[in-house]
């Protein structure tokens, strides 16, 4: 009978010579396998003797056990190893930047903008929107703003024709809204709005967000809270409001609106001239005469209304200085904003 | 409008510094424009006479004068003014003295050493003009300090009033407004004198047009000089108003102007023939304005004539025939009231500006004609002498604008206001505008003076009370909240949605002009009409846009030419189409444009240039937030402005919705664009509105695939082909994807497409029985349809 034993010792032997995995597993076919040293041991016990089989079957198994063991040992062994060995090739430089591509932008006029909705629909504004070009009824006439109107002249208006033109304010969109429809109204209507003027601070085409609100118990106090709270929302910072007495045809009392220089907080600098204050708006109540002309009954109901200029808001929320550069779309300039 | 600030505070106290008189003014309603020294501090600077002159030889432009300072001592002075008479008063600066930031030196010319320089208007800094020579009145005393005589130390206010404030527009309106702003007393000089009557002779007048001129004064100066030197005082004041000297009299005329506000004028009085008349003007009728510019008048103008026709178009601008000049010996002064809806506009019309139209557009106070013109004759019977006729007045006060009495409600003005504002300050603030106040059963009745053209309702009172109790003090209530929700309508909600995912996709928003080149436009749309500006601000800003496109391509290669190798743009707007029955419609768009590389340059990714797909599959996205993408088609179009092969229109429900294509190769080529460009337009007004999405269960069976690979002519699209699978019953395809095209260079009217198709059930494990019977169905199905030929190396 062979020495089980001495079978068992080459088998440990060979199995931790082993380097890989494959010939680990040649090891176990060798002599575990079906044709396997260790399984033909077993398969000859028969030939021993009834006293002796016992014994020497115990061993076989034993050895079996032990080398199965082994090669499992050693299997976990290698596989670590080899898991080590690819994970350190694996090593990447993660300096390197991300594929594909990156972020784009949204226009600076148009993230101000979302501000300025963001604050009036939580106050329950509605959002609308009216035709840029419009006659000269909307755009001045119901504005109480009659024919041959000296304030006519200071539009600076494109026309295409004696009727038609290219409205001069987001105005127009208060009386389309309340010729529809009954009061209350609370509504914001952004848009473009144009006038024949090109200089360092003015550009013909430019964008306005219209803002009224018309029902019962609206006094000309509450204009100056929500332009209060509203500044402060947008620029992100306590700041102070002056109201100027203005003119419009369309709203009385009417006000030119200030606030502190947001960027030297009143203190005076180049940006607000000196003076501390940045005109922001035009507003006031809305004109009895304007209410009458689309049946509210300006007895029963009273309401304020505003145009806010939205590139120059946007030109100090992002420090732009060249109003300009809003309508080149460089692409230089465009991609800046896309934290926002 | 321009002020000097001395003028002002003749009439009112206004002791405050730059930043104090601009709060002030800006708490009122009135902008601080401006406020500048009339020139730089100087002093050393002293009044002379002209004592003697000689031509010097050598340089007979020039005149060697001895001039008479303080104390008879002469001094001598070399100057370019050959003119100068001997007793003239000049202004002399005495060497040493620091004036133009620079000092006047003594020179040695011709044998002449210089005490000084005789001063012209722009060495005292008052002026741009060099030529102008400074000559004092003649009651100044020798050696006095210039700088104090001229009032130098004087500061220009330039005001922006408000078209409503035409009241405002003189000194006497400015300082009424400022003395109650400011709370405090006018206190007006004495300037209201007549002037003496020398005569009785009136000059005829019909007013054909009582209702829009119910005051019309005249009066006859004869024997006037018009050549004299107006006193420095009153051409310092016009200078310091922004008022361009003309002749005396026309200043004289200018200087009342300024002073009360009434605009007059001055006609020739041996010009005008037989009586003047002040009615509409005449079909065609002609007139030649003082500008020397010809206009043809309309009918609703309202001129002055005479027995000739036309000498002036009323309250705008005269004629230059009968205009005043420096020879003119007697004159026919007019001051009238013309009701401004008559005046509004016509200067406009005609293409002309003037003090006069731009005073009487806002209106001027009815009652001011005779006052004006008294002082306006008296000026000129001192200053110019001649003999003053009495006031010729065609009065018809009952055409004049009635007092206005305006009920004022305390609870009203509570409720505009927001504030309770008490009674007292009320009737204060009334009695300080000159306002009159009376009781009327707890409400007030107010009389609104003449001059305030802006005061006609309720509500204008209600304006004049929070302005002059200040905005300021209308304080901060908490917000008004109304029990509302926000209406939201989905074209805002488009917007952020369409902005938010083409950012995420990388590109840039871009905002382009709504009007664009008509040369770019009609390359772009060649038929299709376009609005045009009238008063564009540059041919290339002058059509309005039938797209967004135009801009986008103007973008781009404004990027191009700063060396930008990638764009991606997109631009949501409105733009402006005119339909068949050449109606103006409004349509939302949203457009976008890519040329260059699909990526940054970067490590990891092969440069490559934009194809149709890239953009295809950003707008498909897009589209997908909107419905299913299935719901959308894709139809090969033809446009002049992309390319025929590569660019298709997009349909969702049996609409055309848009389109996507490459722009065509000759317009890259003519705008002169180095790359492809494609491009995708969308009529937003068309997506549909975004449904909540339904949740469906998964099916817990597993999938199976099937594959198939085939030739199939060229021009077959593929998505005909999948439609036609679609059409087969079938419980258990879920999905079709396209994992391959392919073109063998051997059979180039084909090309080899590679489907996968998906199938699964939700109720069963699918066995390959299932779909082995639908798969034979499919391809025989393609094969019948399309001649579909199978590639046997992929199955």
């Amino acid at each position: 009978m062979v020495d089980v034993s001495k079978i068992l010792n080459e088998a440990l032997r060979e199995c931790n010579d082993c380097a890989d995995l494959d010939s680990l597993d040649q090891v176990r076919v060798k002599y575990l396998g079906k044709k396997g040293e260790i399984t033909s041991l077993l398969k000859q016990l028969g030939k021993l003797s009834p006293a002796e089989r016992p014994r020497v079957g115990n061993e076989i198994n034993t050895a079996k056990t032990q080398l199965l063991l082994s090669v499992e040992e050693h299997r976990k062994i290698l596989e670590k190893t080899f898991l080590d060995q690819s994970i350190a090739d694996e090593t990447i430089d993660v300096s390197l930047p991300g594929r594909g591509n990156s972020e784009g932008t949204i226009h600076p006029v148009n993230l101000a903008l979302a501000r300025i909705e963001e604050f009036f629909i939580g106050l329950g504004f509605d959002i609308g929107e009216g035709p840029e070009i419009e006659s000269s009824d909307y755009n001045f006439t119901h504005l109480n703003i009659p024919e041959h109107h000296p304030a006519r002249a200071m539009h600076d208006t494109f026309y295409f024709d004696d009727k038609l033109l290219l409205r001069t304010h987001t105005s127009p969109v208060q009386i389309r809204t309340m010729e529809k429809n009954k009061p209350p109204f609370k509504l914001i209507a952004p848009g473009k709005a144009y006038r024949c003027d090109s200089d360092l601070t003015h550009t013909p085409m430019f964008h306005q967000v219209e803002g009224f609100c018309v029902d019962k118990n609206v006094s000309f106090a509450d204009l100056r809270s929500v332009l209060l709270d509203f500044f402060q929302f947008f620029f992100d910072k306590e700041l102070e409001l002056r109201m100027r007495p203005s003119y419009f045809p369309f709203t009385e009392p009417s006000a030119e609106v200030d606030i502190s220089c947001v960027k030297c907080d009143g203190s005076g600098c180049r940006l607000c001239s000196h003076t501390g204050w940045i005109e922001v708006l035009g507003c006031g109540m809305v004109h009895p005469k304007v209410l009458s002309g689309v049946d509210v009954d300006p007895e029963n109901y009273t309401g304020w209304a505003f145009g806010l200029g939205i590139d120059r808001l946007a030109m100090l929320r992002y420090s732009i200085d060249d109003l300009r550069s809003f309508f080149e779309n460089d692409i230089r300039f465009l991609e800046q904003f896309i934290r926002n | 409008m321009q002020f000097s600030l001395n003028w002002l505070k003749e009439w009112v106290d206004i002791e405050f510094d730059r930043k104090e008189l601009a709060a002030k003014l800006a708490v009122a309603g009135f902008e601080m424009e401006k406020l500048t020294g009339v020139c730089e501090n100087f002093s050393g600077v002293v009044a002379a006479t002209v004592a003697d002159a000689e031509i010097i030889q050598e340089y007979p432009t020039l005149v060697h004068y001895k001039l008479k300072i303080k104390n008879d001592q002469l001094v001598n002075v070399v100057s370019k003014f050959s003119d100068i008479n001997i007793g003239t008063n000049v202004v002399f600066a005495i060497n040493g003295t620091n004036i133009k930031k620079s000092i006047v030196e003594q020179r040695e010319k011709f044998n002449i050493l210089t005490d000084g320089i005789i001063c012209t208007a722009e060495d005292l800094g008052i002026s741009n003009n060099s030529d102008e020579l400074i000559t004092l009145d003649n009651s100044v005393s020798i050696g006095c300090d210039v700088y104090q005589e001229l009032d130098l130390d004087d500061q220009v206010l330039e005001i922006d009033v408000t078209p409503n404030r035409g009241d405002c527009l003189s000194i006497k309106g400015m300082t009424r407004e400022l003395s109650a702003v400011l709370n405090q007393s006018l206190h007006i000089p004495n300037i209201l004198s007549k002037p003496v009557q020398h005569h009785n002779e009136i000059y005829n007048a019909n007013v054909a047009v009582v209702d829009v001129c119910p005051n019309f004064n005249t009066r006859i100066v004869y024997d006037v000089n018009n050549n004299v030197k107006l006193p420095m005082q009153i051409r310092e004041r016009l200078r310091r108003s922004g008022a361009k000297s003309i002749n005396p009299i026309v200043d004289i005329v200018n200087y009342t102007m300024i002073e009360l506000g009434q605009p007059m004028h001055a006609y020739d009085l041996e010009k005008i023939s037989g009586d003047i008349q002040v009615r509409y003007a005449d079909k065609k009728e002609k007139l030649i304005l003082i500008d020397g510019s010809e206009v043809e008048l309309e009918q609703d103008t309202l001129v002055i004539a005479d027995n000739a026709g036309a000498i002036g178009i009323a309250g705008v601008m005269g004629g230059k025939f009968t205009s005043v000049i420096n020879s003119t010996s007697s004159i026919v002064l007019e001051s009238a009231y013309f009701e401004s809806n008559k005046i509004i506009g016509k200067a406009r019309r005609y293409g002309l500006s003037s003090d006069s139209s731009f005073r009487f557009e806002r209106g001027v106070c009815p009652l001011l004609q005779t006052e004006a013109l008294d002082r306006a004759s008296f000026l000129i019977a001192s200053l110019c002498g001649g003999r003053v006729g009495p006031i010729h007045e065609v009065s018809n006060i009952e055409y004049l604008p009635q007092p206005k009495l305006i009920k004022f409600r305390h609870s009203r003005c509570q409720q505009i206001l927001g504030i309770d504002i008490s009674s007292a300050i009320i009737r204060d603030i009334f009695i300080r505008l000159g306002f009159t106040v009376m009781e009327n059963n707890g409400d007030l009745d107010i009389r609104v003076p003449s001059y305030r053209f802006d005061i006609n309702l309720e509500i204008d009172l209600i304006e004049e009370v929070a302005r002059i109790y200040g905005y300021d003090k209308i304080i901060t209530k908490p917000s008004p909240v109304l029990s509302r929700r926000s209406k939201v309508d989905f074209k805002y909600s488009m917007k952020s949605i369409v902005r938010n995912s083409m950012k995420s996709y990388g590109y840039n928003e871009a905002i382009t002009y709504s009007f664009v080149d008509p040369n770019l436009q009609i390359k772009l749309f060649k038929d299709i009409p376009a609005l045009n500006l009238l008063n564009p601000i540059s041919p290339e800003l002058s059509q309005m846009r039938l797209s967004i496109l135009p801009g986008l391509l103007q973008a781009l290669i404004h990027n191009q030419n700063r060396q930008v190798t990638r764009v991606k743009l997109f631009e949501l707007g409105q733009c402006f189409i005119i339909d068949q029955e050449t109606k103006l419609k409004h349509v939302n768009k949203f457009a976008s444009i890519v040329f260059g590389n699909v990526f940054e340059e970067q490590w990891g990714l092969a440069a490559r240039k934009f194809d149709f797909f890239d953009l295809k599959k950003d707008l498909e996205n897009v589209l997908s937030r909107f419905d299913y993408l299935d719901q959308f088609l894709f139809k090969p179009i033809s446009k002049d402005f992309l390319h025929p092969g590569q660019s298709c229109e997009v349909i969702y429900q049996q609409d055309d919705i848009g389109y996507i294509g490459m722009l065509h190769p000759q317009i890259s080529l003519e705008l002169g664009i180095k790359e492809e460009v494609f491009v995708f337009e969308l009529l937003t007004d068309k997506l549909p509105q975004i449904s909540t999405e339904k949740y469906k269960n998964m099916s817990i069976y597993p999938e199976l695939r099937r594959d198939i690979s085939f030739f199939i002519n060229k021009d077959v699209l593929v998505h005909e082909l999948i439609n036609e699978i679609k059409q087969l019953p079938c419980l258990f395809l879920k999905k079709v994807s396209i994992f391959d095209i392919y073109e063998d260079p051997k059979r180039h009217a084909e090309k080899s497409v590679a489907l996968g198709l998906i199938l699964r059930d939700n109720q069963r494990t699918l066995v390959d029985e299932d779909v082995d019977a639908y798969l034979e169905q499919v391809i025989a199905r393609l094969e019948k349809e399309f001649n579909i030929e199978l590639r046997d190396d992929k199955l």
